[in-house]
Formats: structure tokens, sequence, C-alpha cells
């Protein structure tokens, strides 16, 4: 049995980069550099931190533990996200 | 996704992210969901709605189960989700930061009466085309009150059409009524060869359609469970009790079976003549979908 995640998206990710950097790229989020993010994701994984990468992550992942708990279904899933 | 760039700059990280993970994701881009307010307010939420059922539907009837997870985004639009997702029936979970666990929001007591708005379909796809202002006032006299709640005017085209919430409405609308609504094949109702039921001892009368029911009660209840198109057939099972009805005409829910060939949900007809039990066969996996519609007990 699949299971699809349809996901609204926002903006957590950039916002947590930003905050651990100290709001140092002001407002303009998508101003962020590319190696800046990545380090910031390596770094939480390193630290098996990763609920604290973004909020869509986080309760993604919560979801995906949830349901494999529920119907024990750990392999063969797909997963949709928007 | 909405459309702006903070979302298109964070794609590239999930997808990096959920793929080392061994998780496929595909993305799909709200148009007009963005920082502008009116296309935010015209086409950005009747695009999300529109999307979202798409998706939804495509699944339907699949091995794959659906589920919405509202935890970032726009306010508006995560509302709009949770509310499509909910009168879908597909499960919807969140997160906040301070409880940094998911939550499954419960399903609201919201579904559509299909056999009501069936009558008003036509003006559902009315204002989906759109309709100039000067025909508006003499469809909406002729519609139900809360209709022109649904309806804005959009002043590029100079023309009503469907805003986001009736178009929540409207599509929602016509996949119930895809799943809900079959004609009713009077044959649907049966007793087993051999079998006797409340009303062969009661009045004499053999059972081997929906029209033999000789009461009018029992008859509109069955009715209107045999409008489902996910149910098959009601068969009439052995067990009935003679005379320890007590007046009052309901269907009471009994177990639903679902680990056997046959899907069915057992219901116990209570009537002025006594007690009789019913087995609902239906597909495959619409066990939950049948209790969720009728309740535990329903009434003619």
């Amino acid at each position: 049995m699949g299971i699809n995640i349809i996901t609204t998206m926002g903006t957590s990710l950039l916002s947590n980069v930003n905050r651990a950097n100290r709001f140092e790229f002001g407002k303009d989020l998508t101003q962020i550099p590319h190696h800046v993010i990545s380090e910031f994701m390596k770094q939480k994984r390193k630290e098996k931190r990763e609920y604290e990468i973004s909020a869509e992550i986080n309760s993604t992942l919560q979801i995906i533990e949830k349901l494999r708990r529920e119907k024990k279904t750990s392999k063969n899933n797909s997963f949709y996200f928007e | 996704m909405s459309e702006t760039p903070e979302t298109r700059k964070e794609l590239l990280y999930f997808k990096q992210f959920f793929g080392e993970f061994g998780i496929q994701v595909k993305e799909t881009i709200i148009y007009g969901l963005k920082y502008t307010e009116n296309q935010f307010k015209l086409s950005g939420l009747r695009s999300l709605v529109t999307q979202l059922t798409e998706i939804i539907d495509h699944y339907k009837n699949t091995s794959t189960e659906v589920v919405m997870n509202v935890t970032g985004g726009f306010k508006a639009e995560t509302a709009y989700a949770t509310v499509l997702a909910q009168l879908r029936r597909v499960r919807v979970f969140y997160i906040y930061e301070t409880f940094n666990e998911i939550v499954e929001l419960p399903y609201l007591p919201l579904s559509l009466d299909v056999d009501y708005w069936n009558h008003y379909e036509y003006a559902f796809e009315l204002f989906d085309k759109g309709v100039t202002n000067e025909k508006k006032e003499s469809f909406l006299c002729r519609l139900p009150h809360g209709f022109r709640y649904l309806i804005f005017l959009d002043p590029l085209e100079a023309k009503w059409f469907l805003n986001p919430a009736g178009e929540t409405f409207y599509l929602s609308y016509l996949s119930e009524k895809e799943v809900y609504l079959q004609t009713i094949d009077q044959k649907k109702v049966f007793k087993k060869n051999r079998e006797t039921t409340l009303w062969d001892k009661t009045r004499n009368v053999h059972i081997n359609t929906l029209t033999d029911i000789p009461d009018a009660k029992v008859k509109s209840v069955l009715r209107r469970v045999l409008k489902f198109s996910f149910v098959k057939k009601i068969e009439l099972v052995d067990y009935h009790r003679v005379g320890s009805g007590r007046g009052e005409t309901y269907l009471k829910f009994k177990r639903k079976v679902s680990n056997q060939p046959s899907h069915y949900v057992q219901y116990q007809i209570h009537c002025v003549d006594g007690v009789q039990n019913i087995n609902i066969l239906v597909e495959r996996g619409f066990c939950d979908e049948l209790v969720f519609m009728l309740g535990k007990k329903v009434y003619p």
C-alpha cells in the first residue's frame, strides 16, 4: 500500500537558516547563499536533529513514521510532496 | 507549493533531503498563490482547490492512501486545504512548533447533502463558466440563500464566478455524486433461498426484491442505502425476531466484516413487525465509508 502525503509548503527552511545565522540575511530569504543552506542541513543531519531543519520536514517525517507504525508498510511506499 | 521565490528555492533542498530517504518528491505549483492580494484571492485559492481535488481524485479507488499535511504555507492556503480534505474524508495532519509532535485533526461532521444539491447542479455549472451581472439576480432568486456566499464578481471579466469556497463545494459535490448516487435497482434487496424473513412470518410475504417489502418506512431507509454506488446488495439474513419492535422504525449498526472475500456491514432493522438482520454488501474497503455516511442508527 502506498502513501501520498500532500504537504503545503511555507518558508520554514529559509527562516530557520536565517535564524540560525542571527538574521544576517534580513527579510529577503531568497538571498541566502546555497552553501549556507547546505551547511545548515548538513549540520542538523550530523547532529541527528533533522526535525529542526524545517516544519515541513519535521511533520512529513513524523507522518511517515506514524503511518508506518499504523500500517506496518515500511516497504513499497511512495510519497507525494507538494 | 505557492508561486513564490522562497518555495521555489526550498524545493531543491527538499527533493535532495527526501531523496536520500528514498522518498519520491513531486511538486505542484499553485499559480496565483503569491504575495499579490488580488491574484491570491481570485485565482490562487481557486487553483489550489482544483489542484488538490485532482490529486485526491487521482488516487481515489486505488490502494494508495492520501493524507494532507497542512503545516506550512499561507494561512488561507492551509485553511482551504483542511476544509477540502475534511469534505473528502482525507486525514489531515498538522504540527505546531511548540507541540513538536504531529497532531491529526479530528474529522468535523462535514458532508454534502448530495441529493439536495443535485437539484442545483446547473447553477454550479453556470457560475463555474461565469454569469453576467444582469443575469445573476434572476439565477440567485431561484437558488438557496447561501449560494450567494459561493460566488464573486471578477472585475476584469465583469462576470460572477464561483469563489474558492464555491469551487471547493462544487468539486466536492461532483466527486461525492459519483460515489454516492446511483439508480436504484430493486433486485439488490433479496433473501437467500430457503431462508425465512420477518415478513414471511408476520405477513406471509416473500421478499425477492425491494418492492416486496411491505413496510413503507423500512423500504424508504433501504432505498437510501441503495443510493450509494458502493453498495452492491442488501441480503436479508435468517436472523429475525417477531413482535419485539417498539413501533419505531430504524436501522441499528451491528458489526462490519472486512476480513472475508465479501465486505459487508450488518445492520438490524427495527420496525413494527419486529427485528430483521441485514447484511449490506459493499465494494471492498467501503465498510467504514458506509458507517460514516449512514451513522450507527438510521431513521427513515
